[in-house]
């Protein structure tokens, strides 16, 4: 009852405020049911079946890095093609999972022009929960991450990667849901976004399914 | 005294000191051991010990500690270790060894038996290891027992005072020490009824109880309880507390609490015990071998057996009826087992007659001490699949609601928190849990600023936070997002703390890890 009453109190803020409801599509879940064993040495929330309550954003924002070209730390790949992150398809099926080497790797899109950004969705392979470890979402005007960077989302709590401590907690890849991560980028202005991480608790490896960012034209 | 006897039992001893003394410290110290190291702390350090009648039993246990914390040296509390404290019951369970002593018409035979199993035993091994105050009652029991009963062969003074002693030891370890006492009654009753219908009504055991030095025992418990219960004459209120005591206790034994268990659940643990991915437990071959020493001890015609028999039956009787259950409570009728599987060890060893008929007792027996001993060592220093030691795992069935090393690894970082920290050991920690939180105020000793809730307080977040995930704290999304959460730790099975630092002393502290590998 108390989740209702909130959702319907934000709905009524967001209406008055000219937001509406991201317009995010999610892919089937991966799996019915939880699986027996999973990781504990996460900070993650427990996995839950529940649906994530409604996020508002402006009214016209759209994936605006659909068909946006992709770069990474290294172009080595073990699985995929990189234009595959933004190409849509976001079903955990084999074939859509792109998997970059072991280690801290990077995965970047470039939006081909400034954006105001509200919402960063990312699935990495969310065929079964797993932890990503050292998630860290930068978004920047500079295609080197030299300038104007700005952090949206980080928990590498140890600074493994050395670009800070990260605060936020890691989360289960959802694969009862499908959910992807969200993360609020509260209408910072970019062009570039990159995505960091360092393995995950099944794998060594780095492994996406699909980013989206949902925005406006800065302009 | 024989010296094939005394040589067996310094032997056995040795076994049995053997396998209780070795790593004491390997496993997290359980709640109640938290509990009770603390106890002793404000006997220690502060002199401060007063008996408390809703909890954490009688004040024996802290007073008896005192002589490992003197010969230890270190002389400081927050220098002792888990295995200072183990120490105690340690003595006291090998020590169940040595009174056999006190009982010659046991049989030498029968006592070397006794004494094997009790040294092996993988409860008696596992909670000689163990800081709480069970083993210490078992030991007082035997020592009044063994004591009443050289009294009443020898009509001597000093053993009445001796078994008073041990009376009085026993009330002032745990309350439970009256189902002990119940037992004996009835067991008494229960002999001598046997006695007669058995034996004929002209079959008398010669006794020399002599009521004065009966009265003077009671007198000399009375005394011993009391020095104890009222903290060596600085508690008045002591004594009666002792008294009223009771009334909680009672309520704990009818079932209303957590403890509450099938009456099955003793003979789970003693006779079979398996989870999954573990081995099998069992203590069957004493179980056995005490069935058959209690038809001897009926049949035959020593009262001490008889005794021992009709105790260990009805304190059975009694622990199984009650629907609280401790796994630890088992010990007293175990021990009674123990006593009456080493005369059903001598009876089948003397039976059989034939060498080949020796020849397979000897293999059988030898094979059911091999397991016996291999389920001590497994239980206290193996490891399980999981890589998980037996002694913290639930895949024995002497672990009970045990604190697991997660809790270590919980405090380690809390340290390694407070060495970066300027405040060092006076960094303010909060740990907020409504469940027990027990027993990390024993490992959160050497902190100067620790405080406990049951649930979050409505004051400004410390540096450092222990909260259980009961109470969705999700300090990390608060305003200005001053703390982080360091990650989920394990105190006991499927109780989880999640631990909150403030952000900046969480990056003074990441600078100190190592580096990780990709």
């Amino acid at each position: 009852m108390l989740p209702a009453l909130v959702a319907l109190t934000a709905w009524h803020r967001a209406a008055a405020a000219d937001l509406a409801p991201l317009p995010l599509v999610l892919p089937p879940p991966a799996m019915k049911g939880t699986p027996q064993v999973l990781p504990t040495n996460t900070t993650a929330l427990p996995l839950t079946s529940a649906p994530r309550p409604p996020f508002f954003a402006p009214k016209g924002v759209v994936n605006v890095a659909r068909g946006k070209p992709v770069s990474a730390s290294a172009t080595n790949l073990i699985n995929g093609e990189l234009q595959q992150i933004t190409d849509g398809k976001k079903e955990a099926y084999d074939e859509n999972v792109v998997t970059l080497r072991r280690g801290l790797q990077w995965v970047q899109i470039d939006l081909k022009a400034d954006f105001k950004l509200y919402a960063i969705v990312l699935w990495h392979d969310f065929n079964t929960p797993v932890v990503y470890r050292d998630v860290i979402v930068q978004v920047s005007d500079d295609p080197e991450f030299k300038t104007g960077v700005q952090t949206l989302f980080n928990n590498d709590q140890k600074n493994t990667a050395g670009l800070g401590i990260g605060t936020d907690r890691e989360y289960f890849e959802n694969s009862l849901t499908g959910a992807g991560k969200l993360i609020d980028a509260k209408g910072i202005q970019a062009r570039y976004i990159r995505c960091y991480s360092k393995g995950s608790t099944e794998s060594a490896l780095n492994s996406y399914i699909e980013i989206e960012a949902f925005g406006l034209p800065a302009t | 005294m024989n010296r094939g006897l005394l040589a067996g039992m310094a032997l056995l001893l040795g076994l049995a000191l053997g396998l209780r003394t070795p790593h004491l410290a390997l496993r997290p110290l359980h709640s109640d051991e938290g509990v009770n190291a603390m106890k002793f702390r404000a006997l220690y350090v502060n002199n401060d010990y007063k008996y408390n009648p809703d909890e954490f039993h009688g004040p024996a246990l802290p007073y008896l500690t005192l002589p490992a914390a003197w010969l230890d040296g270190a002389g400081d509390f927050n220098r002792f270790d888990e295995s200072l404290f183990r120490s105690v019951p340690v003595a006291f369970g090998a020590g169940l060894i040595l009174l056999l002593l006190l009982a010659p018409e046991l049989g030498r035979a029968q006592r070397l038996w006794a004494a094997g199993f009790t040294a092996i035993s993988p409860a008696m091994v596992f909670y000689s290891r163990y800081y709480i105050h069970e083993m210490l009652l078992v030991f007082f029991t035997a020592l009044a027992f063994f004591s009443f009963w050289r009294h009443a062969n020898s009509g001597r003074a000093a053993w009445a005072v001796l078994g008073g002693i041990g009376l009085g030891l026993m009330c002032a370890t745990k309350e439970t020490f009256v189902f002990a006492v119940a037992a004996l009654a009835l067991g008494t009753a229960s002999a001598a009824a046997w006695g007669r219908w058995h034996d004929g009504p002209a079959q008398r055991f010669r006794l020399q109880w002599k009521w004065p030095h009966l009265v003077l025992a009671l007198a000399v418990a009375a005394v011993t309880a009391g020095l104890f219960f009222s903290s060596f004459f600085t508690n008045a209120a002591g004594p009666p507390d002792a008294v009223r005591a009771y009334l909680p206790w009672l309520r704990r034994a009818g079932g209303a609490t957590v403890h509450e268990h099938p009456w099955t659940f003793y003979f789970q643990c003693l006779l079979w015990f398996h989870v999954r991915g573990g081995p099998v437990w069992s203590e069957g071959m004493i179980a056995a071998l005490a069935a058959a020493g209690f038809a001897a001890a009926l049949a035959g015609r020593v009262l001490l057996w008889r005794l021992i028999a009709f105790y260990t039956l009805w304190l059975t009787l009694i622990y199984t009826l009650l629907p609280y259950k401790t796994p630890w409570c088992l010990l007293g009728f175990h021990h009674g087992m123990i006593l009456l599987a080493g005369a059903g060890a001598a009876l089948l060893w003397r039976a059989c007659r034939p060498a080949w008929l020796k020849a397979a007792a000897a293999t059988v027996l030898a094979a059911g001490l091999a397991h016996l001993g291999w389920q001590a060592w497994l239980g206290n220093f193996g490891v399980d699949r999981g890589g998980l030691p037996y002694c913290d795992s639930p895949k024995n069935p002497y672990v009970y609601s045990q604190t697991l090393p997660d809790a270590l690894r919980l405090v380690a970082t809390v340290e390694g928190l407070a060495r970066v920290s300027p405040q060092k050991n006076d960094t303010i920690i909060e740990v907020m849990a409504p469940e027990s939180y027990w027993p990390l105020p024993w490992y959160l000793r050497r902190f100067h600023h620790v405080g406990y809730w049951d649930k979050i307080p409505d004051q400004p977040p410390a540096p450092v936070m222990i909260v259980s995930t009961d109470l969705r704290a999700a300090f990390d999304q608060g305003p200005g997002r001053t703390h982080l959460m360091a990650g989920y730790f394990e105190l006991r099975p499927q109780v989880f703390l999640e631990l909150y630092v403030r952000t900046n002393l969480w990056a003074s502290y990441a600078k100190t890890l190592p580096a990780e590998k990709d």
